[in-house]
């Protein structure tokens, strides 16, 4: 009943003023972080202005001249444009179709799981890896895989297997996103787990009186529970479809890969390491955020139509 | 009603929380500073390296800077580039207005896109007063930062030519007990490297991908530097029908097991790690990593022995690895300084014998004895080690007295007979269309001789490799070294 007489008072005019007024504590709580957020974060979107110019250090940003689509021209020219466009929107869709539901698939299992102490020791051991940089996940990997001392590579000539090396095109996205999925799983699994114990008890209850088994209580019970946070973070993922992992792929990646394994992020690391080529380098990332951009919408949309859910 | 005023409490605070913060920092920073006083204030940018200040000293508080800021009568203040993208720094600094007098930069593609974005200031009418400079910097050398009749930078002279470069680390002891003898040719070199895998069982040479060329082994096959002189002009090395010819021994050796299968993906440190473990014979390894791969090595074989060899003659009987080029550092003046005049008159008084000679080996009797002509250091030198800091000139003398006491003149002197070839681009201005697009060039080749190296990608296919060499600027770079070697060098 307190809730209908508020949302009366809101409807009232002037309500925004006097819910600002009257919680002005809370705002004034916020403001540090709303004002860092607009100097550090919006204010210097203005530098992206530079992608559009041929920025010298020297006579700043106003002081270089324009040159309108220069840039993108050059990056649509690039030998290697096609190529790192394709490697990276194809490694970022695996990543999706394949790593997307296994955080979900190990929250509802671990779910299941009666033993608390076996449960809190799987989330641990499965979570850890999240922290370690990919600079020693990376030698891991390498290790693994070599060709002359590869543990991996010893089991497979003993099995009559062919090798699977970092040195081989055709298995290389297929490394990078196992070996992503590795490190992150566990971690990505934590929200969806928080997801599900936020389902009210009584759902369940009432479902098993009803007669439904486990299988049927995860299909019509949990999945719908964390569907909003299932939506969520795939939209985030499909908005950052451009831009991969760079730093994993830089670990791993040698000219043998270069055709399937390079992606935006790596080619600019390469080849503009030291050349103080800003405008190139921001026009590049400003043509990956439009296009993650349009993609975010673009989904937002379509799960909005279907599911009734969205981000916004 | 009190939960109310617990909020409002709460959020009050944290607002004399968040202000005293801030205004802790803002008076912190804005101490003066307690040296200053009348005399010009120069700042000097140095490059960083592995050497540390004594406990409680830094780069502006120490024994060389006092003297140095005595001496030279300026207000001195060293800052020390990171040792991760340290040319980002610089172009913070300089973009964000607190533009340094002094840049000491020996990488020759950075000195050339700072001059070609404006950044840096001609010195030639301050140089004309600056006798220790004339002396220190042959006639001949300044050609190197000379861009439309103006200089742009001190150069100072190359010193490190007498370590040499590089040679083959091997096993002697392993080609003892093989009866491997001397290796003269390439050929030599395939036999021997057959007779170890097949009798040791471990990998012959292992090596880093690098730039895509192994050296040495470049060398013999007449490609061994990126720019050559042939036919009276300058032409690209790896674009000739000479590195077909390289392509294909290394191809043969990778094809049979001589060069070992992770070639594409060694990084310096695994390839002196199967060094060290026996797991491997020879590498082209620099003299400065020979000093602790050998110390590695005699901690783990007490009885095996690493020693260089000579390189291979190819079939033309070239041979050798690359010199240095003449110039060994550059030292710039941002054009935003608002002390060109002192900048130059400092450097000039760093050139000055007695200020070099103390910045790179301290104090006579204290830090350092003469005999004869030659210079050794005392123990006390070990806590002066910072002075590498300080050393903008450095000189023959100072580099061959860090190889002696150091321990690396032992790997350094049996490399240098080998470093024969002369790196004539080195030689030329810094011209944007050769130096815009070194990088580009490296890449490409790295991405297909390696791939042609592994039988990637089919030798027939070497024209591809040519087209996307031309596509990234490598004509253009050809063609203006040419013409700059036709009009200019041969001339002197």
């Amino acid at each position: 009943m307190a809730g209908e007489r508020e949302l009366r008072e809101l409807r009232r005019p002037g309500w925004t003023f006097r819910f600002l007024a009257g919680n002005y504590d809370l705002y004034l709580m916020i403001l540090p972080a709303l004002v860092l957020l607009f100097l550090f974060n919006y204010l210097p979107m203005y530098g992206a202005v530079i992608a559009f110019k041929d920025y010298n250090f020297m006579g700043g940003i106003q002081g270089s001249p324009w040159v309108g689509f220069t840039h993108f021209q050059r990056l649509f020219q690039e030998r290697e444009f096609y190529r790192i466009l394709r490697n990276t929107l194809l490694i970022s869709f695996y990543r999706i179709v394949f790593q997307f539901p296994l955080p979900i698939l190990l929250a509802i299992l671990l779910n299941e799981v009666g033993n608390m102490f076996f449960k809190r020791v799987v989330q641990t051991v499965t979570y850890m890896p999240h922290f370690l940089s990919w600079v020693i996940v990376g030698s891991l990997v390498i290790d693994l895989l070599s060709p002359n001392s590869g543990i991996i590579n010893d089991a497979c000539r003993s099995l009559g297997l062919p090798e699977i090396t970092l040195m081989s095109k055709a298995s290389f996205r297929g490394i990078v996103v196992v070996s992503q999925a590795w490190k992150e799983t566990g971690w990505s699994a934590i929200i969806y787990l928080a997801a599900i114990l936020s389902i009210n008890p009584e759902l369940y209850e009432v479902a098993i009186v009803d007669g439904a088994g486990r299988l049927r209580q995860t299909w019509h019970i949990t999945l719908p529970g964390i569907l909003t946070t299932i939506v969520f973070i795939l939209l985030l993922r499909i908005g950052a479809l451009m831009s991969t992992d760079v730093e994993q792929i830089l670990m791993l990646y040698n000219p043998l890969v270069y055709e399937t394994g390079d992606v935006i992020g790596t080619y600019v690391y390469r080849t503009g390491l030291g050349k103080m080529e800003f405008s190139y380098t921001t026009a590049i990332g400003l043509f990956q955020s439009v296009v993650g951009f349009v993609l975010l919408v673009g989904a937002n949309r379509v799960s909005r139509k279907y599911t009734n859910t969205g981000m916004w | 009603m009190m939960r109310r005023l617990g909020r409002s409490a709460a959020v009050f605070a944290v607002a004399i929380v968040l202000l005293l913060g801030i205004s802790a920092v803002a008076f912190a920073s804005g101490q003066p500073d307690k040296d200053s006083k009348a005399k010009v204030s120069l700042t000097v940018v140095m490059t960083n390296n592995v050497e540390s200040f004594l406990p409680g000293e830094d780069e502006n508080n120490n024994e060389i800077i006092r003297r140095l800021r005595e001496g030279s009568g300026y207000d001195l203040k060293w800052i020390i580039l990171p040792a991760d993208q340290p040319w980002n720094k610089l172009t913070l600094m300089i973009s964000s207005g607190e533009t340094p007098d002094v840049v000491y930069c020996p990488p020759k593609n950075v000195f050339a896109d700072y001059l070609h974005k404006g950044a840096l200031a001609p010195i030639d009418e301050y140089v004309k007063n600056a006798p220790n400079l004339q002396k220190l910097v042959p006639e001949a050398t300044w050609a190197a930062v000379t861009w439309k009749g103006k200089r742009y930078a001190v150069p100072i002279p190359q010193n490190q030519n007498i370590a040499g470069n590089a040679s083959f680390f091997v096993r002697k002891d392993w080609f003892a007990e093989l009866g491997i003898k001397d290796l003269v040719t390439v050929d030599d070199y395939y036999q021997a490297m057959k007779t170890i895998l097949d009798k040791k069982k471990v990998i012959p040479l292992t090596q880093t991908p690098d730039n895509g060329v192994v050296g040495g082994f470049s060398g013999a096959f007449g490609i061994g530097t990126t720019y050559k002189e042939k036919d009276g002009g300058i032409v690209a090395s790896y674009i000739q029908p000479e590195a077909k010819e390289y392509l294909q021994y290394m191809n043969k050796l990778y094809a049979e097991g001589l060069l070992d299968k992770e070639y594409p993906i060694n990084k310096g440190a695994n390839v002196q790690e199967k060094l060290v473990a026996g797991k491997a014979a020879m590498n082209v390894t620099a003299w400065s990593s020979a000093l602790s791969i050998n110390n590695n090595f005699k901690a783990k074989n007490p009885t095996g022995e690493l020693a260089y060899i000579a390189p291979p003659k190819g079939p033309r009987g070239e041979t050798g690895f690359s010199r240095y080029g003449p110039v060994r550092s550059y030292l710039f003046v941002p054009a935003q300084s608002k002390h060109i005049k002192e900048a130059v008159g400092f450097l000039d008084y760093m050139s000055r014998p007695e200020v070099y000679t103390y910045v790179s080996f301290g104090e006579e009797g204290k830090q350092f004895n003469r005999k004869g002509d030659d210079i050794f250091l005392t123990d006390a030198y070990q806590k002066f080690r910072f002075q590498m800091y300080y050393v903008l000139v450095d000189t023959q003398m100072g580099f061959a007295v860090r190889l002696r006491d150091k321990g690396f003149k032992v790997f350094s002197d049996q490399v240098v007979p080998y470093a024969t070839l002369e790196p004539i681009a080195e030689y030329a201005p810094p011209m944007p269309e050769v130096l815009g697009v070194s990088a580009d060039l490296d890449n490409v080749t790295l991405e297909y001789f390696v791939r042609f190296i592994t039988g990637d990608l089919g030798l027939d296919k070497f024209n591809e490799y040519v087209t996307a060499w031309k596509a990234k600027g490598g004509d253009k770079a050809v063609a203006a070294l040419d013409s700059w070697y036709k009009s200019d060098f041969k001339k002197k």
